[in-house]
């Protein structure tokens, strides 16, 4: 295979963000005919390298070679004239068209639209493939494995030489994931080159020719599948030393405050594992393994399907996240901060007193001097920097000070068991020390406070225990002289099919 | 940069008031050219005062619904179904019937809106534009099937809409002080209370009210009955300013001046923020717009071509504010290119 002239070859990609690079002088080649799997953590930097490669975005250093043409960067039309096909977790089609309109899309056959044609079209791929989909069909009435064929058959009919499949298993069944390797192998044979993304390791043995590994926007190595195998391949994706520092912690841990017990709901299922106060719980999984989606059940957001939630060992009936907070003493502090957060437009002392105004009104009318009181006491304890707390808007403060009213407002309902959802996430190191420092605080007042994060740093310097998640289930949990980089890395990318 | 955008908030207040007071005095200056009138007499003053009064009112239920996040169309049709009902009451029992059945119609009526909108979950433009149409029969259903003047209502109207007061040399009606503390309560109810503070949060970050366990769907139902409350109250000033007297299209496109006045005025389309004084000033503004033409004795069409600038001005301010922030907030620091460490 080495023999043969790549098709494409990325050499000294980087690609730099404000204070992160992402992609730091990557090159790997492609062949034509092979399945080329792309490997590595959540933040490794995969998918910005395939942005790269679709004209997305462009890179701040390196070359592409495509065809012999060598370009500094892509663009979506150049990509396309190439035969660089990609296909996205979130599938690009016109759900009111049918399937055969879809896969010719932007084609013209006459001067009208011609139905006959384009179901022909649609009719001779879908028999090539194997599959059995009446090209009539509208999208929006297709499953997600047949609406995911009818985007590799659109890439298919125009031609596609390069094609670029980003974590294409994630939505399908067991059968339809046999579907999709048999087509990928014929397209292979077809000569295409396939470049696959997937953080399921057991089909990157199943499917693939060689691998390329990532790992925090670095190149590692690239190996031959069949002469690789499952540990080694983790030990690339996670050989980093540990750097960050964390600030020591001196906490009692006592009795259990929160128990799943086989909760359920919202997508994920069966999740069990107790948390003690002062203890920290890690929840570690990759991206849409349910981490967050169970966490919403447990604050009432999201329906509770089956299972139960204990707090201080006596049962929970969470309906709604009033119930969570007033009764039952949990607050959480969601993932996306601006979004569900905070009031951007509104001021620091405004966020802060939101979840408590039932407390601080008389008859429905706002306290200001408790207010103020309570938005003082916060501001302070969370060493929250702004001119004014009654005057400073939200939107006006850095990330880390957003995050840090998100906390205060949280903990203003004076919780006991503190959820986190990423609380680290899009903040600079200095602010995300200080997140710890509250975080052990919380400990050492006996909160009990649990932490779903994709940073490993944190994960392992944080953690007292750590529940590992795979596919919007549990795989397992880890005590403190279990944790490894490995351990977890390796339980979390096992493939669970139902 | 946050300093300039502070600067330019107040500034905005104030443009506003400048904009009033320049449309007023241009006004004040063609008055006397090209009608040989005055414009800046009390009386005439007053008189636009009297005139907008209930429009202002009708403003404070529509700036919750926006500042919320959601609009009505269907408030115009909704005050004519409510006159039509009091007439009716009025005529048959008593003024304080009349008033109680009137405003628990409008309650009810606007709560309907409501409670589609938090059922259905769509865009309040469509809910209101099908309950535009169900009003709109309403009110001639209600009146026999035809177009109908209702006279002679009782003398409470006036008192509530009507009475001459004498001021400054003038007279003053006294909707204009029923507007003065339907205003002050409005405030009261946005600014001070628990409730007032939702509306905000509702219209700055719905997804973040459902986290922090406020039923959003409860807010939104409520919203609309507040705001179907001062609606209520507009029409009765209103029928108090037209001599106790209704008919099937009192109010009929008052929805849009207000809207517009609202607008104007710096409350948000779909949210996220706006002071009750911005829509006083924004009305007046229309209001001011509307009798100076009146006053110029104009085209009665030219005055639609004019309205419909200042409504889509009014927009265009909105938008351009929108987008400004929006391209404020995609603006980043120049990128801090680290030397690698590595080779």
């Amino acid at each position: 295979m080495e023999t043969r002239k790549p098709v494409l070859s990325l050499k000294d990609i980087t690609k730099i963000y404000p204070g992160v690079v992402a992609l730091n002088k990557v090159s790997i080649d492609f062949y034509p005919g092979e399945v080329h799997a792309i490997i590595g953590e959540n933040g490794a930097g995969k998918s910005t390298f395939i942005k790269t490669i679709t004209g997305a975005h462009a890179p701040d250093g390196g070359t592409i070679t495509i065809d012999d043409c060598t370009y500094e960067a892509m663009t979506p039309a150049l990509a396309r004239k190439h035969g660089v096909e990609c296909i996205y977790q979130e599938f690009n089609l016109i759900d009111v068209l049918s399937a055969a309109e879809n896969i010719c899309y932007g084609e013209r056959y006459g001067k009208l639209v011609n139905q006959k044609k384009m179901r022909q079209i649609a009719q001779e791929i879908f028999d090539d493939f194997g599959v059995d989909i009446d090209p009539a069909t509208p999208v929006r009435d297709l499953t997600p494995g047949h609406m995911q064929i009818v985007e590799i058959a659109k890439a298919v009919s125009k031609k596609a030489r390069i094609l670029i499949l980003d974590e294409p298993t994630a939505p399908l069944s067991v059968a339809e994931v046999e579907i999709l390797f048999r087509i990928v192998r014929k397209l292979q044979a077809d000569g295409v080159a396939i470049i696959f993304i997937s953080h399921r390791l057991d089909e990157v043995f199943a499917l693939t020719n060689r691998v390329s590994i990532l790992r925090d926007g670095e190149y590692i190595t690239t190996v031959n599948t069949h002469e690789t195998n499952r540990a080694e391949l983790i030990k690339y994706m996670v050989g980093r030393e540990m750097s960050a520092t964390f600030p020591p912690r001196n906490a009692t841990i006592g009795d259990v405050a929160l128990e799943l017990k086989h909760l359920s709901g919202n997508g994920v299922r069966d999740i069990s594992f107790k948390a003690h106060k002062g203890e920290v719980v890690g929840i570690s999984g990759l991206v849409g393994a349910g981490r967050t989606e169970i966490m919403k059940v447990v604050f009432g957001a999201e329906k509770r399907q089956f299972g139960e939630v204990y707090v201080n060992g006596k049962k929970a009936d969470i309906r709604n996240p009033h119930d969570a907070m007033h009764k039952y003493g949990i607050c959480l502090i969601p993932e996306d901060r601006k979004r569900e957060g905070c009031f951007l437009s509104e001021t620091i002392s405004w966020n802060e007193v939101y979840n408590v105004l039932g407390k601080i009104s008389h008859f429905g009318v706002v306290d200001k001097k408790k207010e103020k009181e309570i938005a003082e006491y916060y501001g302070e304890s969370m060493r929250i920097k702004a001119p004014n707390l009654d005057k400073t808007k939200v939107m006006t403060l850095s990330g880390g000070n957003q995050q840090k009213v998100v906390v205060g407002k949280a903990l203003a309902t004076q919780s006991d068991i503190v959820i986190f959802d990423e609380p680290t996430r899009g903040i600079d190191v200095g602010a995300k020390y200080e997140i710890y420092e509250l975080i052990n605080q919380m400990c050492e007042e006996g909160k009990c406070v649990i932490m779903v994060t994709s940073d490993m740093e944190e994960l392992l310097g944080m953690s007292d225990r750590i529940v590992v998640f795979g596919e919007r289930c549990m795989v397992g949990e880890l005590t403190k002289e279990e944790f490894s980089q490995e351990r977890i890395l390796d339980m979390a990318s096992t493939e669970h099919h139902e | 940069m946050k300093k300039n955008k502070n600067l330019s908030a107040y500034l905005r207040d104030f443009v506003m008031l400048i904009v009033l007071f320049a449309v007023v005095a241009v006004f004040a200056i063609l008055g006397p050219v090209v009608a040989d009138r005055n414009f800046l007499a009390i009386q005439n003053l007053l008189n636009i005062l009297s005139q907008n009064a209930y429009l202002i009112i009708l403003g404070i239920g529509i700036t919750f619904i926006m500042l919320g996040g959601a609009m009505d169309l269907s408030t115009g049709f909704l005050i004519s179904t409510v006159g039509i009902i009091v007439a009716l009451v009025d005529l048959s029992t008593n003024f304080v019937l009349a008033v109680i059945v009137g405003l628990a119609a409008a309650v009810v009526l606007s709560t309907f809106n409501g409670l589609m909108y938090s059922w259905l979950k769509v865009f309040p433009f469509i809910i209101t534009l099908g309950t535009q149409y169900m009003l709109n029969g309403a009110t001639y259903l209600l009146s026999g099937g035809q177009t109908k003047t209702y006279m002679g209502l009782s003398d409470g109207f006036k008192v509530l809409g009507g009475f001459n007061i004498p001021f400054l040399g003038g007279n003053l009606k006294s909707g204009v002080l029923v507007m003065i503390v339907m205003v002050i309560i409005g405030s009261f109810i946005l600014n001070k209370t628990h409730f007032g503070r939702n509306i905000y949060a509702l219209g700055s970050n719905p997804e973040a009210v459902a986290l922090s366990g406020v039923s959003v769907a409860k807010m939104r139902i409520a919203i609309f009955a507040l705001a179907g409350l001062f609606f209520g109250i507009a029409q009765m000033v209103n029928i108090g300013r037209l001599s106790c007297t209704v008919n099937n299209s009192m109010g009929l496109g008052d929805e849009f001046i207000v809207m517009a006045g609202c607008m104007l005025g710096g409350i948000k389309m779909g949210g996220g923020g706006g002071k009750m004084s911005n829509m006083v000033i924004g009305v007046l503004i229309i209001g001011v717009l509307n009798s100076g033409m009146n006053f110029l004795n104009m085209n009665q069409y030219w005055k639609y071509v004019v309205l419909g600038i200042a409504l889509l001005a009014a927009i265009t301010l909105d938008t351009m504010q929108t987008r400004a922030a929006a391209n404020a907030a995609k603006k980043v620091s120049a990128p801090v290119v680290k030397e690698e460490n590595k080779e």
